[in-house]
C-alpha cells in the first residue's frame, strides 16, 4: 500500500460522497492524488514563495480529462492549509481577463465570491477576510491605539501607493462605520463594491462617497490590491486560481482575444521581474490554448518567447521551474492507482480491511473498458463513481463475492446515472467552483 | 613426323595406314587450286593434284589456315599413330608441341579441335609432365562431356583427398551435357569466368568436397584415322571416375545460372556496344565485387583518383547533374531512375555509394540539387530489410522537415537528428550508413512535402500516426517548441493523411511524457518487425476488450504516488498531527502563556486564541447551534464582528485541531467535541 497515512473518518466520508457525487473532494486529496509528486512538489515551492512575498505563474495544460482541475484543487487545498488566501473562477465567454463591457468585471466578481480560505474552502470568505482585518483594527482602538479610522487608515498605508490603493481604504472605513452603527444597507454596499458589484461610479459614489469603482479596467490592479490586502488583515498571500482558459482561445475576435492575451503578458512580466508579491496565478487550459499558433497563447509573439519551454532542458534534465507545467493524460496504469487508493480510503488506510483483492481493479477496468471503450481510464469520473458505488455494496454486503457484483451489479450503470449525476454537479458549480473531477460540464 | 614408304600396316595387319605417303604414286602440282578431299582421307585414294597440294602445304610449313581440314587430318593422323600406337616416347614432347601448333591453327573447326584435344590428353597419359590438376582447365565448352582433362585432374585430386579448386569445377560443368550456357557466358566468357570464381570461392572457400564415386576411369584412345585403339588405363592406375555424378555438377549449374543471371545487363550492353568493354559505363553493368576486381584501363583509373581525391575527408555533396555526366560521360544526361541508377553501379565498383539512391529511396534530387557520395565497402542491404529502411528514412524525413521549420537546423537539431538516425530500429549495418548519408542529404535538400503524399500512400491509418507522432516527438526533444514548427508539424499532419488538429494534443502529450524524468521520449520504430509495414500498434490504441497494465509504468506512478503522498502529508497533517498526538510544540505553549489565563476552561484547551476571542468562544461553547441572529447579538455584546471572530477562532482551531471548530451555514453549528472532554464538560 503506497499510502501508510491514516485517514480520518470524516476525511474518509467527505471523499466518498464527493467521488460518488462525482466532484472532487474538499478534504483528504493527498489520499487519492495518483502520482505526479514533481509537479505537486514545484506547486507547493510556489505556494511557499507567495507566502514569502513572492510572485508567481503557472499555465497548468492539460488535455480535456487529463484532471487539470482536479490538479489545481489540489493546489488550491495546499494553498488554504499554508494560510493563503485563494480566489478562483472558470473563465467563460461572459468572464474574461480583458473586457470593455463587463465582462472582466464579472471574472473579478466571480473571484471575489469564491474567495476562501482554509476555515472557508468553499468561498465566501470576503467578508470573513474584511472582518478579520476590521475586528483587528477594533481591538486595537478598544486597548487606545487610536481613533479607529486613523488606525485603518495608517494600516492601510501600503495599499496607497497602489492604483486605487485610496477607495479601497474608504470603503474599508465604510464597513467599520456600517459595524458600529449597525448598518446593514452600508456594510452591504461596502461588499458589493469589493465584490465589483457596482456597475457605475455614480452609484457607487451615492453608496459608499468613493470615485471609483471596480471596472474592467481596473481587473489586475484590483487583484494586486486584494494580494496586499489580504496580508495585511493577516494571510500568508493570494492564490487567483483560473481555469478554462481556453475560452479565450475560442475568442473568435481577435482584437478581444489578443487585448486579453495582453493582460496576461501583464501578469506574467510582473511575475518574472519581481514587481508583483505575495501573488500566485494558477491558469489552467488545453493544449490548444496554449500552443495554437492562430489563436492561442503562442499567436502573441511576446507572450510565445516567454513561455516557450527551457531550451537548455535536455538530456533528462527536466527543468519544471519554466511557467508552463503539462499534465499527462491519464493511463489506464494512473487510474489502476487511483482505484487503489480509493479503496485504501474506504479501508481508512489499513490493509487488512481492503475490500477487493488487486485483481478486482483489473476485472473493474475490464468490465468498463467493454462498457465504455478508452473513456473508462481518459475521463474516469463514470469509473470512478460507478466504483465506489461497487465498493458502498460491498461494504453493506460482507458475504457478496466481488467477481458477481462487478460484472452484474455495473452493467447499465455508468451511463444513466451519470447524467443524473452531471446535472447534479452542473446545480453544485453554480456555488462553489467547479471541483469536478474531470473538465466536462454540462 | 610423317610416315613415308610403301607400307605401313595398320594396327588390326590389313591394308596400310591411310596418312602413309607413298612415294611411288603420282603428284601433281595443282598450280594454286587445292581440291576438296572426302572426310575420311587416305593418301592413296586422293587424286594426284589432290597429292601435290598435301605435299605442297606440308613443305611449306603446314601452316595455311586456308588449307582444306581433309588435308589436316591426313597429317594429324600420322601424328596421332606416332605418338598413342608407337609411344615414340623420345619424340613425344616434339609430337605433343606441333599438334598444339595446329590445334592453334585450325582449333576453329570444331571436329579437329575435339579430336586434337584428345589426342594431347591421351598424350598427357601416357606422359605426365606433372600433376593432372595443375594443368590449365578448360575455359569454354569444348564437348558435351567431361574432358579426360577434367576426369584426370578432378580424379587425381580425389586419390589424392583433396578438394577441388574452382577451376576444374568450373571446367567440369561447362562440358557437362545438362548445362546450357546462356548468351551472357559466351559473350562475356571472360568476367563470366571471373564471376564463376568469385561466387564459387563465396561458396566453398575451400573448395568443393567430392566424396570419390565407385566408378573407375577407363582410358582407351580410338584413332581419328580409325585404325587403331589403344587402352591406356594400364598407364593411368586405379582412379575414380566423375564422368557420372551430377550431385556435384547440379549444384554448379546453379552458380553458373546465377552468374549468367547477373551478367544479363553486361551482356546486353556489349551486344550494343562490342567495343565497350573495360569502360566505365561497362563497370557499371558489372556486379560491383567484379567490377573492382577488374583491370583499370585509363578512364577507371581516373575516376578513382577523382573519388579518391572528393572522399578524402569522408561524405561530399556533389551537384547532381555533375556526378551524372561525369559518371556517364553524356553532357545531356538526364537524372532519373535509370541513369541514377547506372551512376549508382558504376560507383559501386569504387566501392562508393550515393544518396537518394534508387533502389531504397524515391524522390531523386532535381537539377542542381546534389548527392551524397560516401564511401561504403558493406553489400547492399537485403530486400527484407528495405520496407524497415524506408520506413526509418520516412520518419527522418519528416523529422527534418521540422527541423528546417524555423529556417536554419541547429547543430542542436542536427545532433538529435542524428541520434534519431542511429536510433531507428529494424536495419542493419549498411542501412544505417545508408540512413546517416540520407540525412546529410535532407539537411542540404529540405524536403518538399508534396512528395510525401506518395510515399506514405499505401501505410496503414495507424503507422501514419506512428510517424506524425514521430516527427513531433523530434521537434519536442528539446522542449522548445518554436509556431513555425508547430505549422510543420500541421502540414506533416495533413500531408499524412491525418487531422492537423491533432497536432497540439498529440505535440502536448509527447512534451509532458518528456518531462517525466524516467520516462525519455520513445523514439525508436519498428523493433524487431519482421518485415512490410507491420509496425506495432501503439500500446494503447487498439486494445478494447482486456485491460493490460504497463507493470514499469505501474510501478513509476505507484512511486510517484508514494512520493506524492508524503509530500502531501507534511503539507497537511503536520498540525493535526500534533494535535491528535494531544503535545504542543514548545512555541505554542509560548504563544498560550502570553494570553490572559483567568478562562473558565483549562489552559490548555484554548492555548493560542486570542484572549479577546475566549469569553465569545466559551458562550459559544455552551449551545450546539447558533442561529444567525443569536450569533450577531453574543458577537456584538463581545465587541466582536461575527465574521470575523469565527474566521479567528476557526483559524486557531485548525491549528491547534486540525480542523474548524465553528461550522458556518445558518445556524452555526458548533463543534465542541473538538477541544476534548473538558469543553464537553462545560458544554453540558
Amino acid at each position: 500500500m503506497p499510502d501508510p497515512l491514516p485517514i480520518k473518518p470524516r476525511e474518509r466520508d467527505v471523499i466518498v460522497q464527493a467521488l460518488r457525487a462525482g466532484v472532487v473532494p474538499r478534504l483528504g486529496l493527498r489520499h487519492i492524488q495518483v502520482g505526479r509528486a514533481r509537479e505537486v512538489e514545484e506547486l507547493i515551492k510556489d505556494i511557499d514563495r507567495v507566502g514569502d512575498d513572492g510572485a508567481t505563474i503557472r499555465f497548468v495544460i492539460g488535455d480535456y480529462g487529463a484532471g487539470k482541475t482536479f490538479f489545481m484543487n489540489l493546489v488550491r487545498l495546499i494553498a488554504l492549509e499554508r494560510r493563503l488566501v485563494v480566489m478562483s473562477a472558470d473563465l467563460a465567454p461572459s468572464r474574461r481577463l480583458h473586457a470593455s463591457d463587463g465582462q472582466a468585471r464579472s471574472l473579478f466578481n466571480e473571484l471575489t465570491r469564491n474567495i476562501s480560505t482554509r476555515t472557508k474552502p468553499d468561498g465566501g470568505a470576503l467578508g470573513s477576510i474584511v472582518e478579520r482585518f476590521v475586528g483587528d483594527v477594533l481591538q486595537a482602538a478598544k486597548k487606545g491605539e487610536g481613533k479607529v479610522e486613523d488606525l485603518i487608515q495608517a494600516r492601510l498605508a501600503p495599499l496607497q501607493e497602489l492604483v486605487s490603493g485610496f477607495d479601497f481604504a474608504t470603503v474599508l472605513q465604510r464597513y467599520t462605520q456600517a459595524y458600529e452603527q449597525g448598518d446593514e444597507t452600508l456594510k452591504t454596499a461596502a461588499l458589493r463594491w469589493l465584490r465589483a458589484e457596482y456597475g457605475t461610479r455614480s452609484e457607487a459614489r451615492a453608496a459608499l462617497g468613493v470615485r471609483e469603482i471596480i471596472d474592467d479596467d481596473g481587473f489586475y490592479d484590483y487583484l494586486k490590491l486584494y494580494a496586499r490586502f489580504v496580508r495585511l488583515a493577516g494571510y500568508g498571500g493570494l492564490v487567483v486560481v483560473l481555469d478554462e482558459m481556453v475560452n479565450l482561445y475560442k475568442l473568435v475576435h481577435s482584437q478581444a482575444r489578443n487585448a486579453n492575451y495582453e493582460q496576461i503578458l501583464r501578469i506574467l512580466n510582473d511575475v518574472l521581474q519581481g514587481s508583483a508579491s505575495g501573488v500566485g496565478f494558477l491558469m489552467g487550459g488545453t493544449p490548444e490554448f496554449l500552443m495554437d499558433t492562430r489563436r492561442g497563447l503562442y499567436s502573441y509573439a511576446a507572450l510565445q518567447s516567454r513561455l516557450a519551454e527551457n531550451r537548455f532542458a535536455r538530456d533528462g534534465l527536466v527543468d519544471l521551474s519554466g511557467p508552463v507545467l503539462r499534465l499527462q493524460s491519464l493511463t489506464p496504469e494512473d487510474l489502476f492507482i487511483l482505484l487503489r487508493n480509493i479503496r485504501g480510503v474506504f479501508a481508512s488506510g489499513d490493509p487488512q480491511r481492503h475490500l477487493l483483492p488487486d485483481e478486482a481493479l483489473t476485472a473493474f477496468m475490464d468490465h468498463c473498458s467493454t462498457k465504455i471503450g478508452d473513456a473508462y481510464f481518459r475521463t474516469p469520473r463514470n469509473t470512478v463513481t460507478a466504483f465506489v458505488n461497487l465498493l458502498s455494496v460491498l461494504e453493506q454486503n460482507p458475504g457478496s463475492r466481488w467477481q458477481d457484483l462487478v460484472s452484474a451489479t455495473e452493467v447499465g450503470s455508468p451511463t444513466a446515472e451519470e447524467e443524473a449525476k452531471d446535472v447534479d454537479t452542473g446545480k453544485e458549480e453554480g456555488a462553489a467552483d467547479g471541483d469536478q473531477l474531470t473538465t466536462f460540464k454540462l | 613426323m610423317l610416315y613415308v614408304g610403301v607400307r605401313l600396316l595398320r594396327q588390326n595387319g590389313y591394308g596400310d595406314e591411310n596418312c602413309l605417303i607413298n612415294p611411288n604414286l603420282v603428284a601433281v602440282d595443282p598450280r594454286g587450286r587445292v581440291p576438296e578431299i572426302p572426310y575420311y582421307p587416305s593418301y592413296v585414294d586422293l587424286e594426284p593434284n589432290a597429292r601435290g597440294a598435301y605435299l605442297r602445304w606440308l613443305a611449306s610449313g603446314r601452316s595455311d589456315p586456308t588449307i582444306g581440314i581433309g588435308y589436316v587430318f591426313l597429317y594429324f593422323y600420322g601424328l596421332e599413330r606416332r605418338l598413342i600406337l608407337d609411344q615414340a616416347s623420345d619424340e613425344h614432347d616434339a609430337l605433343v608441341g606441333e599438334v598444339r601448333r595446329l590445334h592453334e591453327i585450325y582449333g576453329s573447326n570444331y571436329s579437329f579441335d575435339r579430336y586434337a584435344r584428345h589426342l594431347l590428353d591421351a598424350a598427357m597419359v601416357l606422359e605426365p609432365s606433372g600433376k593432372f590438376y595443375d594443368e590449365q582447365a578448360p575455359r569454354t565448352r569444348c564437348d558435351y562431356e567431361p574432358p579426360l582433362s577434367v576426369r584426370l585432374a578432378i580424379g587425381q585430386l580425389l586419390v589424392e583427398g583433396r578438394a577441388i579448386p574452382w577451376n576444374w569445377m568450373f571446367g567440369w560443368v561447362l562440358n557437362e551435357p545438362e548445362t546450357t550456357l546462356r548468351t551472357a557466358a559466351t559473350r562475356a566468357a571472360e568476367e563470366f569466368e571471373a564471376l564463376f570464381r568469385l561466387r564459387f570461392e563465396a561458396a566453398f572457400p575451400d573448395g568443393y568436397v567430392l566424396s570419390p564415386p565407385k566408378k573407375r576411369l577407363q582410358i582407351h584412345y580410338r584413332a581419328a584415322s580409325g585404325s587403331f585403339f589403344v587402352d591406356l588405363g594400364s598407364r593411368l592406375g586405379d582412379m575414380p571416375d566423375i564422368g557420372a555424378l551430377s550431385a556435384a555438377t547440379n549444384r554448379m549449374r546453379e552458380i553458373v545460372e546465377g552468374c549468367a543471371d547477373e551478367l544479363d545487363a553486361y551482356s546486353r550492353f556489349l551486344g550494343r556496344r562490342p567495343d565497350g568493354r573495360g569502360t566505365l559505363q561497362a563497370m557499371g553493368f558489372l556486379p560491383p565485387d567484379l567490377a573492382r576486381t577488374m583491370s583499370e584501363g585509363g578512364e577507371i583509373g581516373e575516376v578513382r583518383l577523382w573519388l579518391d581525391a572528393l572522399l578524402a575527408n569522408g561524405h561530399v555533396l556533389i551537384e547532381s547533374g555533375e556526378l551524372l555526366r561525369r559518371m556517364t560521360g553524356d553532357a545531356q544526361v538526364v537524372c532519373n531512375k535509370a541513369s541514377v541508377r547506372s551512376c549508382r553501379e558504376i560507383l559501386a565498383g569504387f566501392n562508393v555509394a550515393l544518396m537518394p539512391d534508387p533502389r531504397v529511396s524515391v524522390g531523386l534530387p532535381k537539377s542542381g540539387q546534389p548527392f551524397v557520395l560516401y564511401r561504403c565497402q558493406i553489400e547492399d542491404m537485403p530486400e527484407t530489410e528495405l520496407a524497415n529502411w524506408r520506413y526509418a528514412a520516412l520518419s527522418l524525413t519528416l523529422a527534418a522537415f521540422v527541423a528546417h521549420a524555423d529556417g536554419s537546423v541547429s547543430a542542436g537539431e542536427r545532433r538529435r537528428l542524428e541520434q534519431l538516425a542511429q536510433s531507428l530500429a529494424g536495419i542493419g549495418e549498411r542501412g544505417h550508413l545508408d540512413l546517416k548519408a540520407y540525412l546529410e542529404w535532407l539537411l542540404a535538400v529540405p524536403t518538399q512535402l508534396g512528395s510525401l503524399r506518395s510515399r506514405v500512400a499505401d501505410l496503414s491509418a495507424e503507422d501514419r500516426h506512428r510517424l506524425g507522432f514521430l516527427a513531433l516527438s523530434a521537434a519536442s526533444a528539446d522542449r522548445h517548441v518554436d509556431p513555425k514548427e508547430i505549422q510543420s508539424l500541421q502540414r506533416i499532419y495533413k500531408a499524412l493523411g491525418l487531422d492537423e488538429a491533432d497536432v497540439i494534443g498529440d505535440l502536448h502529450e509527447a512534451m509532458a511524457a518528456s518531462s517525466q524524468p524516467d520516462e525519455p521520449v520513445q523514439i525508436t520504430i519498428g523493433g524487431d518487425r519482421p518485415s512490410g509495414f507491420a509496425i506495432p500498434a501503439p500500446p494503447r490504441q487498439s486494445e478494447r476488450q482486456q485491460v493490460r497494465l504497463d507493470p514499469e509504468r505501474l510501478q513509476q506512478i505507484g512511486e510517484s504516488t508514494r512520493r506524492v503522498g508524503e509530500l502531501l502529508s507534511k503539507v497537511f497533517a503536520e498540525e493535526g498531527d500534533t494535535a491528535e498526538g494531544d503535545t504542543l510544540p514548545a512555541d505554542s505553549l509560548s504563544v498560550a502563556g502570553n494570553c490572559d489565563a483567568e478562562e473558565p476552561l483549562g489552559v490548555d484547551a484554548y492555548g493560542g486564541l486570542s484572549a479577546q476571542y475566549r469569553g465569545f468562544l466559551t458562550e459559544l461553547l455552551t449551545r450546539a447551534d447558533w442561529p444567525r441572529g443569536d450569533l450577531e447579538t453574543l458577537a456584538r455584546s463581545h465587541e466582536l464582528m461575527t465574521e470575523g471572530a469565527i474566521e479567528a477562532i476557526n483559524e486557531w482551531a485548525f491549528d491547534r485541531y486540525g480542523d474548524a471548530i465553528l461550522e458556518d451555514g445558518d445556524p452555526v453549528r458548533v463543534q465542541a467535541a473538538l477541544l476534548g472532554p473538558e469543553a464537553k464538560v462545560s458544554h453540558a
